[in-house]
């Protein structure tokens, strides 16, 4: 019998910023073709806890393991490297740049002399661009700036893909999106289930992440107050949670 | 880690600053509190100007030879800053105050109350427009700037015809020194059926050059250039030589620096009148010695018009010390 | 059918291009200069321009690459004196020349990496750091100079390098062609470039992808402070002097160069080649009023309008 190691394992992680406690002794796993819903109310921990995973923060106490093995994020280009991507609310891109430079920022195709390969790079965004998503965007010298919110995060999530990177951290990705938008990006994220990619998607709205993810994790005040299967909660109970930090009514079920 | 770097920060930094300073020579500019005379010296320009760091050197030898107490101040070009400044001294009650008559108004009530306070006050380097009766300074010690217009455009007469043009370069058009120069120079020149114009240039070394040679090659007619201040004048040798107009065009100027001496004996600066800086400073501060000594009465002294060209520049060259000719 | 498309595709690319516009207005002040300024298409009036143009124009260059990154650097000007004086100080203790030179580099270096630290490390806004730097270091230069103008030794080896002539066109103004060149390319082509454009333009985004920020953005600070000195040392060798005031107002001069240019003020986008064509243009327009025969109280007012006029056009264009 073989035992799968999880892909995401966090152990106790807690984070102190001077007196104020804003993550304690927090755990969970995740495995690489679920989908997480980190949900909590503001304040709750949420971001801090997507910044130490992806290399941002240190947390004060804690561990983390991936596939396994016991790893210290130094910084974010270290947790890039070890397969972890982050998507932000505000834009992860930069308006003023065009769609190749976007998407290949931190990760430039270059030579030996670190001169960047751009056709090489434009090949390859149009890959992206016109293979992975299908939100009608046609060059990739076009400027990020003239993409809707849609767009933009529909690319972000593109660019993932391409590195093929393992863990996908979504922080608040539809946010600033309109309704139509944001369906689109749910669904686009969807399918990364079949891409072998774990998610964590941080949000505070459970109306989008409840039909997504395959799990959740409750945070309240720093502390998490629940950890279940979908099959296993309701909704109500979610917010419930969410905004108690325990069921008023019904019995916590494992 | 933050905290650490801050205090390495301010470790490296003290360091340089002391090995800075120990490493090069420099004087405070205070000569040591004995038993003396304080006179506040109040400069209206900025530090690092080479004319007033002359008369500020001018100020510190006479100090120095006759014991007394200097202490120096700047007041960039700001007249509100140059008022304040002098109120300040007027409180502090020294011995004496030296100051630049940079505006016509607006030293009057300070200088007043000085006065009335018994504190010896002395105009150096500019000087209300209507001398003694327009200030109760008790005496100006410089040059009288309108005078050493008509002096050097005199002297430059003899390069021009009837007809001629000639530019006139200042770095601040618009301040007193340049109106009052630029003005003597016309008088004298329109006289002689001889137009001219005058070209703001600012202090910009590179753009003076710029203006002047672009103005010489859009007005190829213009026979003489005369620059109302050192750095005006410095630089239009450089043009002239730059453009070849060795000979063709005519360049005199104000003040004396390394470059001015320089092209006159080479022949691309005529004259140059002097306002003698040093002198103003100088003159100014002993005063003070001989109204304490034995109380003798100021004197006004008009130090500017000597005229130095080909004839005497050796041995103003030949002069060591840099900041005093 | 081929040959039409591909002519129209470089059409388009060449009109979409950033710097076109730029460009063409440069073009556009040539021509019309040519054409009705008596003397202006002289070699001798040129010369001016092009003697008159690197100074400003290599510390220009710095900055705009500061600025794409998001900062502000105000001190150039006292760099642009306190360099220079720092060889000079150093040439008159005895030691050699070459390495004075190197260290006045140096210097520069040095004082980059002290704004970028501060900035960095406390995110303190540069604009305020770099106000206090710019006084440090021409105070610094004042002590130096003890406010006497000082001369360049009679054998500086390097004067006929750093501001001689090749043919007939001025040595300093191929520095000028030369850094830019070396700018634009690492700024369009290499990782680096694409680097300081995500760092101005989105910071946090930069930062999530692993891009080390504050590190880019000292080492532009690094770059502008070379160059500040780098100039300082071309105008000595110019002038033959140096006097302890110079450079100051370089500053701004130096930013109205970069806007005009297209550079944002607010990060993210910006242009060498637009860099060098604005100083172009700011030295051109000086020139042409004063061959014109303006009043000289004009120039201000001139450039003052050009830059407000620029902008607005540059924002139109991006609605």
């Amino acid at each position: 019998m073989h035992e799968e190691k999880a892909l995401l394992k966090i152990e106790n992680i807690s984070k102190n910023f001077n007196k104020f406690k804003a993550l304690e002794n927090v755990s969970f796993e995740l495995d690489s073709n679920e989908i997480m819903g980190l949900v909590g109310d503001n304040g709750a921990g949420k971001s801090t806890l997507i910044k130490i995973i992806s290399g941002l923060l240190k947390p004060s106490s804690g561990n983390i393991y991936i596939n396994g093995e016991k790893v210290i994020l130094k910084s974010s280009r270290h947790s890039i490297n070890l397969g972890i991507e982050t998507i932000h609310q505000e834009s992860s891109l930069v308006d003023t740049m065009n769609m190749y430079r976007n998407i290949f920022m931190g990760r430039e195709i270059t030579n030996a002399f670190g001169f960047m390969k751009k056709y090489k790079m434009i090949e390859e965004a149009n890959k992206i661009l016109n293979e992975k998503i299908s939100i009608g965007i046609q060059s990739s010298e076009q400027l990020v700036g003239n993409l809707s919110g849609g767009q933009k995060q529909a690319v972000a999530v593109a660019t993932a893909m391409y590195f093929k990177q393992k863990l996908l951290l979504l922080d608040e990705p539809t946010n600033a999106l309109s309704v139509k938008e944001a369906q689109q990006v749910l669904k686009f994220i969807s399918e990364l289930k079949k891409e072998n990619i774990g998610v964590i998607f941080v949000t505070h709205n459970i109306n989008h992440v409840y039909s997504l993810a395959d799990k959740f994790v409750i945070l309240n005040r720093g502390q998490k107050v629940g950890d279940f299967k979908k099959e296993n909660v309701t909704m109500e109970q979610l917010i419930e949670l969410i905004i108690y930090g325990k069921e008023k009514r019904i019995k916590k079920l494992q | 880690m933050k905290k650490t770097s801050f205090w390495v920060l301010v470790l490296v930094l003290s360091i340089s600053m002391v090995a800075a300073f120990s490493l090069f020579d420099h004087r405070t500019g205070e000569v040591d509190a004995k038993e003396g005379i304080t006179v506040y010296f109040l400069v209206m320009g900025m530090a690092g100007d080479p004319y007033h760091e002359t008369i500020v050197k001018g100020a510190r030898k006479a100090a120095d030879m006759y014991d007394i107490n200097l202490k120096v101040f700047y007041g960039e070009a700001d007249i509100k800053t140059q008022v304040d400044q002098l109120e300040t001294a007027i409180v502090a009650a020294p011995d004496g105050i030296c100051f630049y008559l940079s505006d016509p108004e607006a030293f009057d009530e300070p200088v007043q109350r000085a006065v009335d306070a018994g504190i010896p006050i002395v105009a150096i380097s500019l000087d209300d427009p209507e001398g003694s009766a327009g200030n109760s300074r008790l005496a100006y010690v410089g040059p009288e700037l309108l005078e050493s217009g008509r002096v050097i455009a005199k002297r430059m007469l003899q390069y021009f015809e009837k007809g001629d043009h000639v530019l006139v370069t200042a770095e601040h058009a618009g301040m007193v020194y340049a109106t009052l120069r630029y003005q003597g120079i016309d008088e004298v020149l329109s006289a002689a059926g001889i137009t001219t114009e005058l070209l703001d240039c600012t202090h910009e070394r590179s753009e003076i050059i710029s203006r002047t040679s672009t103005y010489m090659i859009g007005n190829p007619e213009t026979k003489g250039i005369i620059g109302v201040g050192a750095l005006v004048t410095a630089d239009a040798g450089a043009v002239i030589k730059d453009l070849d107009l060795k000979d063709k065009v005519f360049v005199g100027g104000f003040d004396l620096n390394e470059d001015t001496l320089k092209w006159i004996k080479e022949g691309y600066i005529e004259a140059t009148v002097d306002a003698q800086p040093f002198l103003m400073g100088y003159l100014s501060v002993q005063q003070f010695y001989f109204y304490y000594w034995a109380g003798f009465s100021f004197m006004s002294i008009d130090t500017g018009t000597g005229i130095i060209d080909k004839e005497n520049v050796d041995k103003a060259l030949e002069f060591p010390e840099p900041l005093v000719r | 059918m081929d040959k039409n498309s591909n002519f129209k595709t470089i059409l388009r690319n060449i009109s979409s291009h950033k710097d076109t516009k730029i460009l063409l207005i440069l073009l556009g002040i040539l021509v019309f200069s040519s054409l009705f300024i008596r003397n202006f298409n002289t070699w001798r009036n040129l010369r001016v321009i092009l003697i008159n143009v690197p100074i400003v124009g290599i510390v220009g260059i710095g900055v705009t690459m500061l600025m794409i990154s998001g900062e502000f650097d105000l001190s150039v000007g006292s760099i642009v004196a306190f360099g220079p004086f720092v060889m000079l100080s150093l040439v008159n203790t005895g030691i050699p020349i070459y390495i004075s030179l190197i260290l006045s580099l140096l210097a520069g270096v040095f004082v980059g990496f002290l704004n970028g630290f501060i900035v960095t490390n406390w995110n303190i806004p540069s604009l305020i750091v770099t106000l206090g730097a710019a006084m440090i270091w021409r105070g610094a230069t004042l002590i130096l100079s003890q406010g006497s103008p000082s001369t360049i030794p009679k054998h500086f080896p390097l004067r006929k390098i750093l501001a001689g002539e090749l043919g007939k066109v001025p040595v300093q103004f191929i520095w000028f062609l030369l850094l830019a060149i070396i700018l634009w390319i690492i700024l369009e082509y290499s990782y680096y470039g694409n680097w300081v454009f995500a760092t101005g333009g989105n910071r946090m985004a930069a930062e999530a992808r692993g891009i080390n920020t504050s590190k880019i953005k000292i080492f532009n600070f690094m770059i502008v402070g070379l160059l500040s000195s780098f100039a300082g040392l071309v105008q000595l060798s110019q002038l033959g002097s140096i006097f302890p005031l110079q450079g100051s107002g370089m500053e701004l001069s130096a930013i109205a160069s970069v806007v005009i240019g297209g550079t944002l003020i607010s990060g993210g986008a910006g242009s060498i080649i637009g860099t060098f064509v604005g100083v172009l243009i700011i030295s051109i327009t000086n020139n042409v009023l004063i061959l014109a025969g303006a009043p000289g109280y004009w120039y201000q007012l001139f450039v003052g309008l050009i830059i407000i006029v620029v902008v607005i056009v540059y924002s139109l264009r991006r609605e």
